[in-house]
């Protein structure tokens, strides 16, 4: 199976998707610093409020103006954005982007080992249960900003506006992580059964 | 494991060496020493059959029980 061109393909994705997200990663530490040194320079960046709810999904949309003006109408400018909404939104990204960056981690040396025919190995296990927990945080880290978004998630000068989401997707990745993990722990073992049978 | 096999017992009394009885029942020195040290999990038929060829003995000669 050393030349399957499929697992070959599905590693290289997942050494691009770890690529991207260590680029990403750097690109979000470059604005997350530069937008405290030289915030005029977000001053042609708007954002416009869209109430979209994502599917499969707790969501919450809530606008709000100091000025008691349409909030949907309001044009929030990136230049006024605070401080520690800046510092929440920089550390929801790190963290998002960590666990991701583990999680496709362990599914490419889940792949690799697949491919050199150590498919039920221990290693295959703990990388499964390592998603499934790494799954579960990035849920809790969603729950925290939603439960933390109540107050406020976007500040700006003039108002805000929160979006935010519940994703249950996170638990299904974990649920179904955790239940390869215990599939592989019985191929594991038999296996062993296997390798021990004279 | 209560099941002891005594493969040992049986080589040093025909006079056999490990090496030359897993060259005649055709498995592997190290699949032999599992066997013998105990660790083997299950024991093919076939196995057994070419063991008892080898060393003419019955499978009981082999194979023990005793009650943990």
């Amino acid at each position: 199976m050393t030349k399957n061109r499929l697992l070959n393909i599905a590693i290289t994705i997942c050494k691009i998707i770890k690529l991207i997200y260590i680029l990403s990663f750097i690109l979000t530490t470059v604005i997350f610093i530069h937008i405290q040194i030289d915030r005029e320079a977000y001053n042609d960046i708007k954002i416009n409020y869209t109430g979209t709810p994502t599917t499969f999904s707790i969501g919450l949309n809530k606008s709000y103006s100091d000025k008691w003006k349409d909030p949907y109408n309001e044009v929030y400018v990136l230049e006024k954005l605070t401080t520690t909404t800046i510092y929440l939104i920089y550390f929801k990204f790190t963290c998002i982007f960590i666990l991701l960056f583990l999680s496709i981690k362990e599914f490419q040396n889940i792949i690799q080992s697949v491919k050199r025919l150590d498919t039920f190995r221990l290693n295959n296990i703990l990388s499964f249960r390592q998603i499934g927990k790494y799954s579960i945080l990035y849920f809790i880290l969603t729950l925290l900003y939603f439960i933390l978004s109540f107050n406020n998630t976007l500040y700006f000068g003039q108002g805000g506006f929160s979006q935010t989401s519940i994703s249950f997707t996170p638990l299904l990745f974990a649920l179904i992580s955790f239940i390869l993990a215990e599939i592989f722990k019985e191929g594991n073992k038999l296996q062993q059964e296997n390798e021990l049978t004279v | 494991m209560p099941i002891v096999i005594n493969l040992d017992v049986m080589l040093a009394k025909r006079k056999m060496r490990s090496k030359e009885l897993a060259e005649i029942i055709g498995i592997t020195t190290a699949n032999l020493s599992i066997l013998k040290s105990g660790k083997a999990k299950a024991v093919r038929f076939s196995t057994l059959e070419a063991i008892c060829k080898a060393l003419e003995c019955q499978p009981a000669d082999i194979l023990e029980y005793i009650e943990e």
